[in-house]
């Protein structure tokens, strides 16, 4: 190179360097103007349909919805706190300002880089600084935060059974303060403190409830759930050396003691949601379930996304009164909202299994180390343990091949290479297991991994088609170490979210040509992830619409589709939901776990629980089923060796068919003779008797009562045995 | 300080984020029910943590709702009695809340009736539980409050007037325990004289089982140092070393005296839980070992040790012992040996099993559930053993008490639920042992890690062996012998050459005859690099075979064997030590060359590369205590090799045994200096291909 070329070089170098350097205008957001124009409206009916009103309480800045029959208003403020209190001398008690906010703005301070707090009761009410708008079927109150430069315009609309709040990021105006999250009217899904009926569900893994009468406290306990579980990118970057959460799947939340509730639903930008809580707090005397929305995304290096979310986000509440003002009316409410058939009874399976092909393990050959793929079920193996468990159970599972690929569970080539790894058997041994599944009417589903990738290959390169973090960089797992509790970072990527659904199409494609006829996915079901490559997916924006492309490719190859770990996305598309949740996080805050996300699908999705063989007591496992009126699931392996401790996944000692087959084949001969009464039926009510004892009312007459505890329970209909079950149709046991 | 913890967390008031649980997502679907994992530790080629099944499940989380009362302020402490009942300290709110076994409220007391008055034990951090009497460690308050389970005060233990007690000694009970007799123990806080022994009539009689100090032998050197060294005002005005004080004590069904002793300053803890005698003697072989995690990591900015602050023991001899760093419980048999490891949070638990920090201990059903304090959350966890854990623990406990065919049964089932037990394998190799089934007693033993069982086995196995095949045995040595004769006689007759390559028969003779073969190399030109490099790839592989393919009992670290580490090891000392050798030789007048250096080098490491082969098969047919043969064996191989090496070096630089080891000493030295400027050059080219990737990266992505 001469002298002029070497310059022009470093010239170029030094102007990309520096292009670098310079502050950015964030796209798609609007500028803060200083003279926005603000205006007062007196009180008014902003829209109303027969059975509501949507009216601005112009006297205490609150958006009120209004039963039009008998006057009953649901609000920002908890219901207990309409009306006017007086303490002993007869003075006026003040609500506690946050109860009175119908929005909380996070944003980060530029000079502390840290997050911090304002709310619009205080900074944007009480000041006059709101500008109030009326529109079709509503009202738009545009809250500006004069102090932080910051606007934000939120529409109030009528529904037919409820009320609709939504916020478009891209109406957000900024300044130099850049926001970072919003909650949507914090206190509208309320209880008192104080009233032993009252619950908040938080829908982590099966559903929870919390009762805020357990609590008590001078700042409150609270809690924080992103939907559909924390985003990929950021799993497991903290070290808690916790690895077992059961994350919200289901977009939905409410409150209710018996008399009233609300349930709300987050209709957009669900992704972006956090379901939180805050539970106990003296001052406020009441706790809440509301939904915070990340605006900007967060890399696990603690950087800050360039610009907004683009969808707009939305929750809608829908009061809820006398026998629907509990777990159960939210969860019909939301069915509502899915708009979901009955399925016919023949396709809930009594059972799932899920056969594991293999993982990678630390092998070496005259001491040279590397990652041999250890096969803990070859296609022969997995032939027999079906075989055996149709002979001897004689019930028909569903079964999931899941790490058959190239790779088997670890990560490599995308979707394991949308090939069978030869180290499973030969093509005879896969036409055969396929037969034998054909035969007998198993539904056979083969799983890929959609989501992670470590290898280019299979259309994916590893510098290109990775999804990046809001700095740019290829977003990477994390991995905590058991004992040490330390974090580990993975060279292992995430799939481009633009290419998701074609990855998706290729693995359909494959599967197809193997002959199979079902298909999962898995790790695309049940989490979901941001890629800051693109806008659209920020904060993991649009994964719900990707997954229903997704799905959408598998229907069209006509396969079955599979989901595991189901999110309410994946839920919705799927003719099977393995590994559906049976308990939740354990939050020390929940009172109780409940069927929540069973009773939301039950008789129009078929569902098995997750894997029953690996629960930590398999007899209580098998009584949640029971009480949720789901199929039995279990993961299997026919080949265990040392040598899997040095595996990435950590369960195979507890899975291998020889050791449980003799109890498992008898727990599902049993199962099935009680399955069989309600399968394919919709769950109509679940009630708590007790902590310990349940009941659920299926839809076709027949009622099961559970009981946990270790002594015989009473109820109307008889006595349910210790850790047993009582079927009882109409009147009388079944 | 809850308070202030409890605001620090909730900073923001509603929107602070105490939970950002990550997916539930696994491939295997096991959502297990339990946030936590509950594992072991695997012991084979490599040692690591390995998941178990569930030991304990979470029975309930008590709070102070759920138990019918006002909120607690801080849990300290808790203990259970015989009937089953639960008595929880907050000894910040100065008061006592006392359940029974089904954990319905039976009756609290806030201070304790003195009369009229009522004694305030806010600030006491032990509560212990003996009969009807109820002993409260009133830290605060400088006294140990005995008193009925209604709070009536019975009596006072106060720092007794004793001589032996330091002046200016500080008396802030922290901990009680009481003996079957009414001996009762008092851990004072800051004091490392050890417990406090008091009579069952209150009085004062010694102090009890002090830890001692323990010296490393670089401790001992500098204590000497500074003995001879040291002016007597700098002696004088020197810190001392002073044992560590104990967190908890723990009194078994025999009377003896568990302690915990918590964090230390040394990153990887030992010897923290110790049982002592009536004259304070540990009796427990637990000095070295790790209660706790083998390994620690970073959490929260701090380097999170070990730090095992509290314990319980149940009849069997099982300890349930817990880590404050970690927030997890460890269950240990009498032997020491780690059952399971569950619970966790690292300080910020906040799921049912897992702590924010952890206040105190004990069990119920003599170990069936376990109840565990949370001071922060002020909460109590009662976990309940599960049937695996159950069974695991009957089975454990039937192996150590030489029942090992009762265990059988039980050691199978636990096989089926959970196939990496190795526990299990353990027990199974032990129950094959004494029903002389050797070669059951090898599998199991190889696959539990025992050396001792699979050695004894083994000695077991071949002494039959011998015994049975003893004819054909001796048969098969004479044949061979007289093979080796006859074969011997021929050569020598007929004068047959083997080996027709003159340079392979001079390599083969050059450990036997070292002076003749060296001289020949520098004389006659002799010797081959090319065979040189065989040797030296011989040595590589063999050093490997004798790691990584010897029998279970002499097979170390195989699964942690790094080859490229031994590659640098053989290959790279072998040319590092040619090259520094030469130049240094040339430097001091020695006339070796570079090719003639390498073939003395390579040459000599014949002895041991046999010495590598022989001790790789011959493990196969030694026991453990035997070993000490291949190691004798070795050493001299090592020294036979270290002879050639010093005859050849000699001959090929014509130079002296003396300037020999001048010569080697430099050699030693100047390798040194090449390593080290080795390693700058290495680091050098790390940081500009990291330099140039960062570039690309960021051109890529502008």
């Amino acid at each position: 190179m001469n002298k002029r070329g070497f310059a022009g070089f470093l010239s170029c170098l030094v102007l990309l360097g520096a292009a670098g350097c310079g502050a950015e205008t964030p796209t798609g957001i609007q500028r803060y103007d200083p003279e926005h124009s603000t205006n007062f409206e007196e009180s008014f009916i902003a829209a109303e349909n027969g059975t509501y009103t949507l009216e601005w309480d112009s006297e205490h800045y609150r958006v009120l919805l209004r039963e039009t029959s008998n006057g009953r208003v649901w609000s920002t403020l908890p219901n207990g706190l309409m009306t006017p209190r007086y303490d002993s001398e007869g003075y006026e008690i003040q609500n506690h300002p946050q109860m009175e906010n119908p929005l909380i703005v996070e944003y980060i301070n530029e000079t502390t880089v840290q997050t911090e707090y304002r709310y619009a009761y205080t900074a944007s009410l009480k000041k006059g600084d709101y500008q109030i708008e009326r529109m079709e079927n509503g009202l738009r109150i545009t809250y500006h935060f004069a102090q932080e430069s910051l606007s934000v315009p939120v529409e109030y609309t009528l529904l037919e059974d409820g009320m609709n709040v939504s916020v478009n990021p891209s109406d957000i105006a900024e300044g130099d303060t850049r926001i970072r999250r919003i909650t949507l009217s914090p206190f509208f899904c309320s209880v008192s403190n104080t009233d032993p009926n009252g619950t908040l569900l938080i829908p982590s893994g099966s559903g929870a409830l919390i009762a805020p009468y357990e609590w008590k406290a001078d700042v409150g306990y609270t809690c924080s759930y992103p939907v559909y579980g924390e985003d990929l990118q950021l799993a497991e970057s903290q070290n808690d050396s916790i690895n077992n959460h059961e994350p919200v799947r289901l977009p939905v939340f409410g409150a209710a003691n018996g008399e009233t509730g609300v349930c709300a639903v987050i209709d957009s930008a669900e992704e972006a949601a956090s379901i939180e809580c805050n539970v106990g707090n003296d001052k406020f005397g009441f706790s809440a379930v509301y939904a915070t929305f990340e605006l900007r995304g967060l890399s696990p290096s603690k950087s800050y996304s360039d610009t907004l979310i683009e969808e707009t986000i939305s929750v809608s509440y829908y009061p809820l009164t006398g026998g629907d003002a509990n777990y159960s009316g939210m969860a019909r409410r939301y069915r509502q909202t899915l708009g979901l058939s009955r399925q016919d009874p023949e396709n809930f399976p009594v059972a799932a299994l899920k056969l594991i092909g293999g993982a990678h393990v630390d092998a070496q050959v005259l001491g040279v180390p590397y990652r041999d793929l250890f096969v803990t079920t070859s296609l022969e193996q997995a032939q027999t343990i079906v075989q055996r468990f149709l002979e001897e159970s004689g019930v028909t599972p569903a079964v999931t091949l899941v790490g058959f690929g190239e790779s088997g569970l670890d990560v490599g080539r995308v979707a394991g290479n949308y090939k069978l790894s030869g180290k499973f058997g030969d093509k005879k041994a896969l036409t055969d297991l396929q037969s034998t599944c054909e035969t007998s009417g198993v539904p056979l589903y083969m799983d890929y991994d959609l989501v992670h990738f470590s290898r280019s290959g299979g259309g994916l390169h590893t510098l290109t088609n990775a999804a990046v973090t809001t700095i740019g960089q290829r977003a990477l797992r994390y991995k905590t170490q058991l004992g040490s509790g330390a974090k580990v970072t993975l060279k292992e990527y995430f799939t481009s979210r633009v290419l998701l659904p074609s990855i998706a199409e290729q693995a359909a494609a494959a599967a197809v040509d193997s002959g199979f006829q079902g298909i999962s996915y898995a790790t695309a079901s049940a989490n979901a992830y941001s890629d800051y490559a693109d806008r659209a997916y920020y904060s993991k924006g649009n994964y719900a619409e990707d997954y229903a492309v997704i799905a959408d490719h598998a229907r069209n190859k006509g396969l079955r589709l599979a989901a595991d770990n189901a999110n309410a996305y994946a839920a919705v598309s799927a003719g099977l939901i393995t590994c559906a949740p049976l308990s939740s996080d354990k939050n020390h805050l929940f009172y109780t776990d409940v069927p929540f996300y069973e009773i939301v699908f039950s008789g129009a999705v078929p569902m098995t629980s997750d894997a029953i063989n690996l629960a930590v007591e398999p007899r209580t496992q098998v009584l949640r089923a029971v009480e949720s009126g789901i199929g039995l699931g279990y993961t299997f392996i026919g080949k265990y060796s040392d040598k899997l401790l040095t595996a990435q996944e950590s369960f195979f000692h507890a899975a291998v068919f020889d050791g449980h087959a003799a109890e498992v084949i008898k727990t599902v001969r049993d199962y099935s003779q009680y399955y069989d009464q309600i399968r394919g039926a919709q769950i109509a009510e679940h009630t708590l008797l007790g902590r310990e004892v349940r009941k659920t009312v299926f839809d076709n007459g027949f009622a099961v009562y559970v009981n946990y505890s270790n002594e015989d329970a009473a109820v109307e209909n008889g006595t349910v045995p210790a850790q047993g079950y009582l079927l009882v149709k109409g009147g009388g046991n079944a | 300080m809850k308070k202030a913890l409890v605001k620090l967390m909730t900073a923001g008031m509603l929107t602070c984020i105490l939970v950002s649980p990550a997916s539930a997502a696994s491939p295997a679907g096991d959502s297990a029910g339990i946030p936590y994992t509950s594992y072991n530790y695997y012991y084979g080629d490599v040692t690591k943590p390995a998941e178990i099944n569930a030991f304990y499940d979470v029975e309930t989380v008590l709070t102070a709702a759920r138990a019918g009362v006002e909120p607690f302020q801080e849990i300290n402490d808790i203990c259970t009695d015989s009937s089953g009942n639960i008595y929880i300290l907050d000894g910040k709110g100065s008061r006592v809340v006392l359940l029974d076994g089904d954990y319905r409220l039976r009756g609290e007391f806030s201070g304790v009736k003195d009369g009229d008055e009522i004694l305030s034990f806010s600030g006491a951090r032990g509560i212990y539980v003996s009969g009807e009497s109820l002993y409260i460690a009133d830290t605060e308050h400088a006294r140990v409050l005995v008193c009925d389970t209604s709070g009536t005060l019975m009596h006072t233990i106060l720092l007794p007037d004793s001589p032996l007690i330091p002046e200016g000694f500080l008396y802030r009970p922290i901990k009680v325990a009481v003996d079957a007799s009414g001996y009762v123990y008092v851990l004072s806080d800051g004091s490392y004289y050890g417990a406090i022994l008091y009579s069952p009539e209150q009085e004062f009689l010694s102090f009890y089982g002090a830890n001692s100090v323990k010296n490393t032998i670089t401790q001992a050197l500098a204590k000497l140092w500074k003995k001879l060294t040291a002016t007597n005002d700098r002696l004088a005005n020197s810190a001392s070393r002073l044992p560590y004080q104990f967190t908890d004590l723990y009194v078994d069904t025999d009377s003896f005296i568990y302690t915990a002793t918590g964090k230390t300053p040394d990153s990887v803890q030992a010897g923290q839980i110790r049982r002592l005698s009536p004259g304070g003697k540990n009796v427990l072989e637990s000095e070295d070992i790790t209660f706790g995690d083998l390994s620690i990591s970073m959490a929260g900015g701090e380097m999170r040790t070990q730090n095992i602050a509290g314990l319980a023991v149940d009849t069997a001899g099982f300890i349930y012992c817990y880590d404050i760093s970690y927030g997890r419980i460890y269950l240990y048999d009498a032997d020491c040996m780690l059952l399971a490891a569950f619970g966790g949070g690292i300080g910020n638990g906040q799921q049912d099993g897992t702590f924010a920090q952890i206040g105190g201990i004990d069990i119920l059903d003599d170990g069936d559930r376990i109840v565990v304090a949370d001071s922060l959350h002020t909460s109590v966890t009662v976990f309940r053993v599960t049937d695996f854990g159950k069974k695991v623990k009957s089975a454990r406990s039937l192996t150590l008490s030489g029942a090992y065919h009762e265990a059988v049964p039980l050691w199978e089932e636990v096989l089926q639920a959970d196939a990496g037990c190795q526990m299990a394998y353990l027990g199974l190799s032990k129950a094959a042992l004494a029903q002389k089934n050797y070669a059951a007693a090898l599998e199991y033993a190889e696959k539990g890690n025992s050396a001792s069982v699979y050695s004894e086995a083994f000695s077991y196995q071949r002494r039959d062996f011998i015994d049975s095949h003893l004819n054909g045995i001796m048969g098969i040595l004479l044949a061979v012998t007289a093979a080796v004769v006859a074969v011997v006689i021929v050569i020598k007759k007929k004068k047959l050459v083997l080996v027709k390559n003159q340079a392979v028969r001079q390599m083969f003779a050059a450990p036997f005859h070292p002076a003749l073969v060296f001289g020949e190399v520098k004389e006659k030109r002799k010797g081959s690099v090319a065979l040189g490099a065989a040797v030296m790839a011989a040595f590589y592989v063999s050093l490997i075979l004798k790691t990584t393919a010897s029998g279970f009992l002499f097979r170390t670290d195989a699964g942690s064997f790094n080859s490229v580490l031994v590659l640098l090891q053989t290959v790279g000392f072998v040319l590092l030590w040619t090259v520094v050798s030469w130049a240094v030789a040339t430097l001091l007048g020695g006339i070796g060359k570079l090719r003639e250096i390498f073939v003395v080098v390579t040459y000599s490491l014949l002895p041991m590369v046999f010495g590598n082969i022989v001790s790789t098969i011959l493990s196969y047919g030694l026991t453990e205590e035997e070993g000490v043969f291949l190691t004798v064996f070795g050493a001299f191989m090592l020294l036979v090799s270290v002879f050639m090496l010093i005859i050849g070096s000699m001959i090929v630089h014509d130079i002296s045994f003396g300037k020999f080891l001048g010569i080697t000493l430099l050699t030693l030295a100047g390798a040194l200096i090449v390593l080290f400027l080795l390693v700058l050059i290495i680091i050098l080219v790390q940081q500009t291909a990291g330099f140039g990737g960062t570039l690309i990266r960021e051109l890529f992505f502008r």
